[in-house]
């Protein structure tokens, strides 16, 4: 099967040290990618590339075969979706009028939204379980559904990929779980292939088909998520020593041994 | 303050409403007093008093539709760059583009250019050149790694500035003789605005207006932060620069009229934005029509408050402008603020 993300040999900098150093990557179609790593190991900065925030020094991209250069700026809004750690969430848009924007690509300066735009969004919303938000400002929102909602603006954006940067980072463990839980959901039911940096290496096990492990710009492992987070591999990449402990239902889980 | 929801068209309607009135009370007040028939058979063409027709047609009405298109450019100008540095304080000029103006109507008067080119003054061109040059500058002192910083623009803005200022102040200081005639000027206002200036500036003002308002979309996305906005597909340094060209050029317009007339651009947004919310698509054209509104209301006091002569719109803005803010302000909720 094509991959849908390829990336070969990719080299950023920012000034002169490499954030990401000679990545090489295929992506399959449908599949639940964690990326993990410590801190400042290029994992958001991976994303920003695949959806040509940053241009890279080295190195290509290709989405679904074609390179990204080749896309338009609202043509690669078709293929990519990004879900933002940080949003402006004060200012006091309507949560409607938040997923709405997700239909921005398929629109152009003289033709604004149409009824189909807000069928598309109402759906969303629906799918997303914001919908009877759609009236409150999104200043209004807690953690947890502000998240839901901004991805509801991402599958308004009909991309068959969604880029998630840290899509749990700062919420409580119920809505943890109820985010991830709707990204398999997505996955599951309309194919879309979602890449997403995990700070908690039990969800990106619960939750992810193939894990990416970084360290210092470089993709250190890339496979199965059950092989690729071993005990050796995570004592190495953070530098601590690690408990593993595995329950009745064989789910493997790894805590810090203070 | 909760803000108001009703439909876009008919609050522009009663904008209009509100325009008309306060151009109809303008057009009878001053220093002949006539009264609201006496307007209506002027504007029609059919008074009989020659000298009252050219008090309305040529003396009030060009002052009227002066000061309501450079409120329109000022508030505009304004909303926009509130939204693309998502900084409340933010205007058009802190680009530059005033203090560039400032300084090329300075230098003007002090070589004593007065002649004229295509009925404008020579001194006005000069102001209209060195404000476009002046934001040119700022926009490209303010690239950081090659890419257009909020930051970098904002502060080269405030450099740039200070700067320009600064040689304004050495001019003051060589040449007492001219310093009457370049401090009044730089206080803007619309006495002795004449038609040829007001056709000239109008169509692009207006022109300028309408192109702004069809990025609403994208001001609401780049308020949300840049990263945002080029995650559904905008492009947006393309859209920086030529919002920031935009509106250095309705700036430019309104100080080639009117001189520098301050805070239109910060308060008439903030007020719109209180009153009717934040979102752009209608944001953009209330805050035109409610900057229109606004400098025609200051200018026509500033014309009527002293018995004799008049006083600076610019000190008028701020007099009846900050009270009225500061008011609202009070009693507006969070997120009708950006």
């Amino acid at each position: 099967m094509n991959p849908i993300i390829t990336l070969k040999d990719l080299s950023f900098s920012y000034e002169k040290d490499w954030i990401l150093d000679d990545i090489n990557l295929s992506v399959p179609k449908g599949a639940f990618v964690a990326v993990i790593g410590p801190n400042g190991c290029g994992k958001s900065t991976l994303l920003k590339t695949i959806c040509r925030m940053l241009l890279p020094q080295k190195g290509s991209i290709q989405i679904k075969g074609k390179d990204i250069n080749q896309y338009g700026h609202r043509e690669l809004a078709r293929e990519v979706a990004i879900v933002h750690q940080h949003a402006n969430a004060n200012f006091g848009l309507t949560c409607e009028e938040m997923v709405m924007m997700g239909r921005y690509p398929y629109q152009t300066t003289w033709k604004w939204e149409n009824k189909e735009d807000s069928k598309i969004a109402k759906e969303c919303m629906i799918y997303c379980g914001v919908w009877e938000f759609r009236r409150r400002s999104m200043s209004e929102l807690s953690g947890g559904e502000f998240q839901r909602l901004m991805i509801a603006k991402a599958l308004a954006q009909q991309t068959e990929i969604v880029l998630m940067d840290e899509p749990v980072a700062s919420l409580d463990l119920k809505y943890q779980i109820e985010i991830l839980r709707l990204c398999k959901k997505l996955i599951n039911e309309k194919g879309i292939t979602i890449i997403a940096p995990i700070h908690d290496i039990n969800l990106a096990i619960q939750f992810s088909d193939l894990t990416i492990i970084m360290n210092k710009g470089k993709i250190v492992e890339y496979g199965e998520t059950r092989e690729t987070i071993s005990h050796t591999n995570i004592e190495n990449l953070y530098d601590i020593k690690v408990k593993q402990v595995v329950d009745a239902e064989e789910n493997i889980y790894y805590f810090p041994a203070i | 303050m909760k803000k108001i929801t009703g439909k876009t068209g008919y609050i522009m309607l009663a904008l209009f409403v509100l325009w008309l009135l306060c151009a109809m009370v303008s057009l009878t007040m001053g220093a002949a007093q006539v009264t609201v028939k006496e307007v209506v058979s002027a504007l029609m063409g059919q008074s009989s008093d020659s000298s009252l027709s050219t008090i309305i047609m040529d003396v009030r009405l060009p002052r009227i539709v002066g000061a309501t298109v450079v409120g329109m450019a000022l508030a505009t100008s304004g909303t926009s760059m509130q939204a693309l540095f998502r900084n409340p304080m933010a205007d058009p000029f802190i680009l530059g583009t005033s203090s560039g103006a400032a300084l090329g109507i300075a230098v003007g008067m002090v070589l004593g250019i007065y002649s004229g080119m295509l009925g404008f003054g020579l001194i006005s061109i000069m102001g209209f050149i060195f404000a476009i040059a002046a934001t040119m500058l700022v926009m490209s002192l303010g690239r950081i790694s090659g890419r257009m910083s909020n930051t970098g623009i904002l502060l080269s803005g405030i450099v740039v500035s200070s700067f320009l200022l600064s040689i304004i102040s050495l001019l003051y200081v060589f040449n007492h003789d001219k310093i009457a005639s370049i401090y009044l000027w730089t206080m803007g206002g619309f006495n002795g605005v004449s038609w040829d200036k007001i056709q000239l500036i109008t169509l692009p003002i207006i022109i300028g207006v309408i192109f702004l308002s069809l990025k609403a979309r994208e001001f609401n996305a780049i308020t949300l932060g840049e990263d945002y906005a080029a995650g559904i597909g905008m492009n947006v340094e393309g859209f920086k620069k030529t919002t920031m060209i935009v509106t250095a050029m309705l700036v430019a317009f309104s100080v080639f009229v009117s001189g520098i007339i301050g805070f239109v651009g910060i308060i008439v947004p903030h007020l719109m934005r209180m009153i009717f919310g934040v979102d752009h698509k209608r944001m953009i054209l209330l805050s035109a029509m409610g900057g229109g509104i606004f400098l025609l209301v200051c200018d026509t006091l500033s014309r009527v408050i002293l018995q004799s002569g008049e006083i600076p719109v610019g000190i008028v803005t701020s007099l009846f402008g900050a009270p009225f803010f500061l008011l609202i302000l009070r009693r507006t909720k969070p997120e009708n603020m950006l």
